[in-house]
Formats: C-alpha cells, sequence, structure tokens
C-alpha cells in the first residue's frame, strides 16, 4: 500500500495567545508481516511420479523509515517537540 | 486563510504535506520596544542604527544622553555606582534626585514620556546562596515606592518610573534564583531578563527551542505578579563562529540566515508569550559587546553585530532593529 500523510492541527482557527499543536499523521506505511506458503514439484523416478512439497515462510518488510520536515507558516515560530511527529506553535 | 506546509520523508519518498491554519486578525498587540546597550567603551562596537526605540544604559547620567542621542522612548537602566544596594535612605535619595532631573530639569520636555526601568544588573549574580539580606528587600521596596510617588493632587509624580527585577536564565534554571529572590516580587513593575541563547558558547553555536529557556522567565515574572516583561539583555554569535574572534566557518559552514532568523523569532516568541500570560511588553535590548579575557577568565562568546553586518540588509542589526515592526 501506498503511504500517505496528512497534518492534524487540534486548533485550525486559533486565537492570539493559543498554543496551536501541529501533528504528523502517516498511513499505509505498515510494512509486510511474515507470509509462508509451499513449495511444490514433482520428482519422477523412473515411471513413478512423486509428488513433493515444503513450507517456504517470507521474512517480514518492516515498514520504511519516517523523517518530518519542520512544519512552515508564515510569520509563525513553529517548534519541535521530543514527539518528531508533533510540532507546536504560539499565536502571537 | 493559509496553509500550513510540511513534508514527510517515508523511505525514500516525500510526501508533501499542508492543511488549513487561520490566523486571527492582527490585534494592535504592544511589543518590546527594541535597542542595544548603550555603550561608553573605547571604541564602541558599531550599533549602525542610531533611531533604537529603547537603550539599556549603566549609569543614571547616560539615560539622558541615550535620549538626545537616539530619541529613545524607554530604557532599561542600572549598575550606577552610586545607588547603594543595602541602604534604602541612600539610594532613594539618588534615585529622587535622579527622578527630578530626568522628568523635570533642564530639557526634561524630551523626557517626560520616556520610560525607564530601574533595577540592578543581573542580581542573582549577587546573592547566589542563602537568603537576601534584610537591606536589600528594604531597598526594593523603597525604591518601588518612590517610583509610586504621588504628587498632592493624587497624580502620579513619576507616572513613566517602573522598578524591575533583572535575573539570569542560568541563574533561575540552575542555582535557586526563582526562589531566593521571591522577596522581591512586591516590590517589583517589571521582571527583566538576562536571556541570552543558552547554546552560545557551543561550538558550533547551537539554537535551541525558545520555549526551553524563555517559558520558564516569563513563567517566573508571571508567579511574582510582574506587570511587565523586558529582555534586559540578549545576544548570540553566529553560526559556526570562531568561539573567541567570531570569524564565520570556524566550524563548518556558516549559515548566515541562523543568527537574524533565531534573533527576531525570540522576539516574537516572547512578545506571544507575554500577551499570552497577560503581562505587558517593556524593552528588549540586545548586547552588542564580548567580554574581554581577563587573567583567569577567555573572552566571551563574541555577539556582536559586526559579525554578520557584511551581510545586510540580511544582517542581525538589521532584523533586530526592525523587530519592532514585525508583526
Amino acid at each position: 500500500m501506498t503511504a500517505t500523510a496528512r497534518f492534524v492541527l487540534d486548533n485550525p482557527t486559533p486565537d492570539h495567545g493559543d498554543r496551536v499543536t501541529i501533528a504528523y499523521v502517516v498511513e499505509g506505511n505498515d510494512g509486510t508481516p511474515a507470509s509462508s506458503d509451499d513449495v511444490e514439484g514433482t520428482a519422477h523416478v523412473g515411471s513413478l511420479d512423486i509428488n513433493v512439497t515444503v513450507t517456504l515462510t517470507l521474512p517480514a518488510v518492516d515498514p520504511e523509515p519516517e523523517s518530518f520536515e519542520p512544519p512552515v507558516y508564515p510569520g509563525l515560530t513553529i517548534e519541535a517537540t521530543a514527539d518528531p511527529r508533533v510540532w507546536t506553535a504560539l499565536i502571537p | 486563510m493559509t496553509d500550513i506546509t510540511g513534508a514527510v520523508h517515508v523511505g525514500g519518498q516525500r510526501i508533501p504535506v499542508a492543511a488549513a491554519l487561520t490566523l486571527p486578525p492582527p490585534a494592535a498587540v504592544e511589543r518590546l520596544r527594541i535597542g542595544v546597550d548603550w555603550s561608553t567603551a573605547s571604541p564602541k562596537e558599531p550599533n549602525y542604527y542610531t533611531n533604537h526605540t529603547a537603550a539599556r544604559c549603566y549609569r543614571l547620567s547616560h539615560a539622558a544622553d541615550a535620549v538626545a542621542a537616539w530619541g529613545c522612548q524607554a530604557i532599561g537602566l542600572s549598575d550606577d555606582p552610586g545607588i547603594s544596594a543595602t541602604d534604602p535612605v541612600q539610594a532613594t535619595g539618588v534615585v529622587r534626585s535622579w527622578a527630578e532631573a530626568f522628568y523635570y530639569g533642564g530639557g526634561s520636555a524630551a523626557r517626560k514620556n520616556v520610560r525607564v526601568e530601574l533595577g540592578r544588573n543581573e542580581i542573582d549574580r549577587e546573592y547566589k546562596t542563602g537568603t537576601l539580606p534584610p537591606g536589600v528587600i528594604e531597598t526594593h521596596r523603597q525604591l518601588k515606592a518612590l517610583c509610586d510617588t504621588r504628587n498632592p493632587d493624587g497624580s502620579e509624580r513619576y507616572p513613566n518610573l517602573f522598578h524591575a527585577l533583572d535575573v539570569t536564565f542560568w541563574g533561575v534554571k540552575t542555582q535557586g534564583a526563582a526562589a531566593r529572590l521571591a522577596p522581591l516580587a512586591p516590590h517589583i513593575d517589571v521582571y527583566a531578563a538576562s536571556l541570552y541563547n543558552p547554546e552560545r558558547e557551543a561550538s558550533p553555536v547551537g539554537w535551541p527551542a525558545y520555549s526551553t529557556f524563555v517559558d520558564l522567565m516569563l513563567d517566573t515574572a508571571d508567579s511574582y505578579g510582574a506587570a511587565w516583561f523586558s529582555i534586559w539583555e540578549t545576544g548570540t554569535p553566529i553560526d559556526h563562529s570562531h568561539p573567541v574572534t567570531g570569524a564565520a566557518n570556524y566550524q563548518g559552514t556558516t549559515d548566515w540566515t541562523k543568527r537574524p532568523a533565531w534573533m527576531a523569532g525570540l522576539l516574537r516568541y516572547t512578545n506571544a508569550g507575554i500577551a499570552a500570560r497577560g503581562m505587558r511588553p517593556g524593552i528588549g535590548c540586545y548586547w552588542n559587546r564580548q567580554t574581554p579575557a581577563t587573567a583567569t577568565e577567555p573572552a566571551g562568546p563574541p555577539n556582536q553585530w559586526k559579525h554578520d553586518r557584511t551581510r545586510a540588509p540580511q544582517d542581525t542589526a538589521t532584523a533586530w532593529h526592525d523587530a519592532y515592526l514585525i508583526p
């Protein structure tokens, strides 16, 4: 699945002196869990056909690493928080 | 309405992100009146502008000089050796004489509306441990009372004279200055901060989030019940500067945009924080100097504006000077 991203603002119409929280939300970057399936084949021994089966487990694929650019808005000082997805700004 | 924009990197993919954010209409908010230290050093560091709205003065007599030279509207005044820290009668006598001359003496017509914030410079560095001497508290009480002097008709004698407490961020953060100086809280109008970049001595210079140091001083001022908040001193070297000479590109490549933007942002953040706490803005003064080396101490950080002046008008002096105009 293709990853998508969006912002979530806790207050999209703030007043002077309010602090706005801007959070990135990423969806679809889930990776793939480990999966297994059978590999089948047939061996021919003389006139005898021998079906052969073995189970193969493919490894899980981790989600892609994520990083976040500082959000930009004219006239606002937007600051990082301890969570790299979350930013804040005080409305002057 | 304008979008707030950003981007997420997922693996090798860059995903642009945008969302609508509607700011309130511009308010007629007060802002810190911007200025710089009134230096009498020889030679003076160049200030590049002579119409600052504020000045930081270190002698009583310099206040009138700054008004005459720059047309200042506001002054942070401290350090005059003629004012006792512990003798309230002596201190109020000296300040009253000065205030009479400043507001009512010869040439006072140009000064009667000038705001003066009077206090001791970085008082937390004078009293680093223990309890405050009673004389200090009493001197503060009487100087505040002097600022509030009434004429016989009930009007204020010095309506633009305010009593200030000036404290360093470092003292509040690491040395318990907020609790130690709390007995002075009832005797001040203005909480003034020495609000230097806390990472100015790192190499390369760091650019910390404002909330990591400004909020502590604003919250302390608010807890003291201060009506006003000022920045009496601030400063920082340029990005990737030599820690002593200020020369560019000492470690890595200097980003010339860092210092002007960070200093202007500091003012915006502080103005917003003052308003959010219901206080009023006083002055914001840059310390355009560098502590010289002594026999026992190395030179201080090279804060001076000259280190990026070749980039004018994208320099710190211009960003600071124009900051009063920034909404």
